[in-house]
């Protein structure tokens, strides 16, 4: 059967063809050879224009053209090749080529899609190809927005916390100064009706204040302190205040615990912080106005929901679960929320679920989100129990004073905060001790070379120096020394010794005795 | 329409009026990183709804908005990690036009479910090309003009692009080009 086509017809189902005539001459070729082998015009020898020994050999290119061979042809001019086949044409021959790519993909410098016949599997091989390595650059390049949005996130971030703690600080220090003399004030009791009313009000807005900042100093670490034994219910209890500070006017905020006396190992700022995230989801979907609810509840792991990627270990846990009466989350919505690009709640101004799903795998639990009973949404934190042994750390009042223990210790007092340090003398001398003064590590330094203390009650963060450092040093030069630092933030456990005692700024009166009874208990012999 | 336009839409208003005015969009669009992965078809209503939101700031008609994002999706896709595939397209503005289909019909084996438009050549000439444009969606031949007016730029011609009135049936423009140093 023949079939009539013209050059015109050829160029459309070959864009790339060579019509030769029976001495290999180029009779036509198609618009895509033309563009890509300049050389190939009508008239030039086929020799000339290709490299292959048989294309200046006609009597082997007949007889390939018999054949309907698969042939290959490279350029002499530049670095092209053709693939394709030949077929007899007349006395000459037709070449149904189509190019080789240079390189995978659309990268090849001068092809172009209609240099290939209509049918082609080429062309869409190279645009599939092309598109696969534009996502794959699209990937790399909204990989780099994320880590970017996230540094500058982690920046602004650690830039408040660092204002947030300075500013908690030196609050700290004036509100213990007050605290101090307030309850120098209530211990006068000449102080009687309305003043004394006054005095007690006083005292009872200091004490929370105090409280807030110290939360304030919780978060504003924004680290992971030491892991230590925790009650979550006292912790919870403590940090209410911040809690519903964080909650805004509108919203109820109740805790409902039950952690029936049990431990947790537990960093306090990172539990902190990751429920504040939750307060600050639940108040952004509940729109400013609600109910949120903390609960505690003792379980055990085989009552634990299933977490995607999570194991479970064996034993029992306390489930901190913060519930609101918001809209509700859906299942599919709970099963990516903790995706590190996607929170439920966009406007949040927390770091969201990620950093609190992270933080409870850190503290070696996990977390749970699902439905609340009335509707809105429930997010447990579920942390391994640590034993059943009440939380060590900061003491009850009210401990048993030890026989032994002298009636009138010799107290360093190490203080940078004039008015807290003129405080502190003036209450441990109430208290029956014997005190002296120093308004920094050197000065300190300076009276311990000349006489012995009892102990040594000190600031840590002082401009000339470290109260741990100064302590350590005490340590070596009068040996059997007491040792209480003082502080508003959480010193790193590993750098302290299992004798000394901590008090944390704010602190009350009652709590500064009975630190400096175990201070005193704690000590080897006279310094 | 798919994940690019979005994309694009975002890098015409950073460029034209900076990052916080494209987060007022955003926010106010609703949208999240969800909404830009580039192969990923989305409901035409995100798209409109951006489009609209995207003019009220550029202070344009929707039909200037569409025209000017459509030059500059030429440059967007040419100058991104598409742009190989666009110089794969053509190497010529005809060429260009003339191939879009056939890429079209490549990029589907990707896509199935994306509704892609069609552009023949219908007549050409030594600096004038005729195309029809068919869609199954309405109001985007402003977009459309402004795609030939940014192909113009990509190929470093001059000249002017005209809807030509076709009586009911498919759009037709008129593309005509000269070099810019003002030969063919």
């Amino acid at each position: 059967m023949n079939i009539a086509v013209n050059d015109a017809d050829l160029a459309l189902l070959f864009p790339s063809y060579v019509r030769v005539d029976a001495g290999l001459r180029v009779v036509s070729c198609g618009p895509a050879l033309s563009r890509l082998v300049p050389a190939a015009v009508a008239g030039a020898r086929f020799g000339e224009v290709f490299k292959e020994e048989w294309a200046c050999d006609s009597a082997r290119v007949h007889a390939m053209a018999a054949a309907r061979k698969a042939i290959r042809l490279s350029s002499r001019s530049c670095r092209r090749m053709f693939i394709g086949s030949v077929i007899p044409d007349g006395d000459g021959a037709l070449f149904a080529i189509n190019p080789t790519p240079m390189s995978i993909g659309c990268d090849d410098p001068v092809l172009q899609l209609s240099d290939f016949e209509p049918g082609s599997p080429i062309v869409p091989a190279i645009i599939l190809l092309g598109m696969q390595q534009a996502l794959i650059d699209e990937a790399a390049e909204a990989a780099l927005e994320l880590v970017k949005e996230r540094q500058k996130s982690l920046g602004l971030l650690e830039r408040l916390s660092r204002l947030a703690g300075i500013f908690a600080h030196d609050f700290n220090n004036l509100l213990s100064v007050m605290a101090l003399n307030a309850k120098c004030l209530q211990r006068d009791a000449a102080l009687q009706g309305q003043s004394r009313r006054q005095i007690d009000i006083l005292g009872e807005a200091l004490d929370r204040g105090a409280d807030l900042t110290q939360s304030l100093m919780v978060i504003a670490q924004q680290r992971h302190d030491s892991r230590l034994p925790t009650s979550i219910d006292r912790l919870l209890a403590e940090n209410l205040d911040i809690f519903k500070s964080t909650a805004g006017r509108g919203i109820a905020l109740s805790l409902d615990l039950r952690d029936e006396g049990a431990v947790v190992e537990v960093s306090k700022t990172g539990l902190v912080a990751s429920l504040v995230n939750l307060i600050v989801n639940s108040r952004e979907v509940t729109t400013g106005c609600g109910t949120i609810r903390i609960s505690t509840r003792l379980k055990d792991a085989g009552a634990a929901p299933p977490a995607p990627g999570v194991r479970c270990g064996e034993g029992r846990y306390i489930v901190i679960e913060v519930i609101d009466n918001g809209p509700g989350i859906s299942e599919e919505a709970a099963a990516r929320a903790v995706e590190t690009f996607r929170s439920p709640s966009r406007l949040a101004g927390g770091l969201g679920l990620p950093s609190v799903h992270d933080f409870a795998l850190e503290m070696e639990g996990f977390i749970a989100i699902g439905a609340g009973r009335g509707g809105g949404a429930a997010v447990a934190i579920w942390l391994p129990v640590a034993s059943p042994s009440p939380a060590t750390g900061e003491t009850a009042p009210g401990d048993e004073s030890r026989a032994l223990r002298p009636a009138r210790a010799r107290i360093l007092v190490v203080e940078d905060e004039p008015l807290a340090l003129e405080a502190l003398g003036e209450l441990l001398e109430g208290l029956g001790h014997d005190v002296e003064l120093a308004s920094g590590a050197n000065s300190a330094r300076a009276i311990l070379a000349q006489r012995p203390c009892d102990i040594l009650l000190t600031d840590i963060v002082m401009p000339d120096g470290s109260g741990i450092d100064l302590a350590n040093w005490a340590s070596g030069v009068r040996a059997g020394i007491g040792v209480v630092l003082m502080s508003g933030f959480v010193p790193d456990a590993s750098g302290l010794r299992g004798e000394w005692q901590f008090l944390r700024k704010p602190f009350r009166q009652d709590l500064l005795r009975e630190m400096i009874n175990k201070a005193l208990d704690a000590r080897s012999g006279p310094a | 329409m798919y994940g690019m336009i979005h994309r694009g839409l975002r890098a015409l208003v950073i460029e034209e009026l900076g990052e916080a005015q494209w987060r007022d969009c955003e926010h106010q669009a609703g949208l999240g990183a969800g909404e830009f992965i580039s192969v990923r078809v989305y409901d035409d209503e995100v798209t409109f709804n951006l489009v609209q939101i995207v003019a009220v700031r550029l202070g344009l008609s929707i039909e200037e908005c569409l025209r000017k994002f459509g030059a500059y999706w030429i440059r967007f896709t040419a100058d991104g990690p598409y742009g190989a595939m666009m110089r794969f397209t053509g190497r010529d503005i005809t060429s260009f036009i003339g191939n879009l289909d056939r890429m079209h019909q490549s990029v589907l084996m990707a896509m199935p479910e994306a509704r892609v438009p069609s552009f023949s050549i219908v007549d050409k000439a030594e600096g004038l090309v005729r195309v029809r444009y068919a869609s199954e969606r309405d109001g985007l031949e402003p977009l459309v003009a402004g795609l030939f007016e940014g192909l113009l730029q990509r190929f470093e011609l001059q000249g002017s692009v005209e809807q030509v009135d076709c009586q009911g049936k498919d759009p037709e423009f008129l593309v005509r080009y000269h070099a810019k140093d003002g030969g063919p």
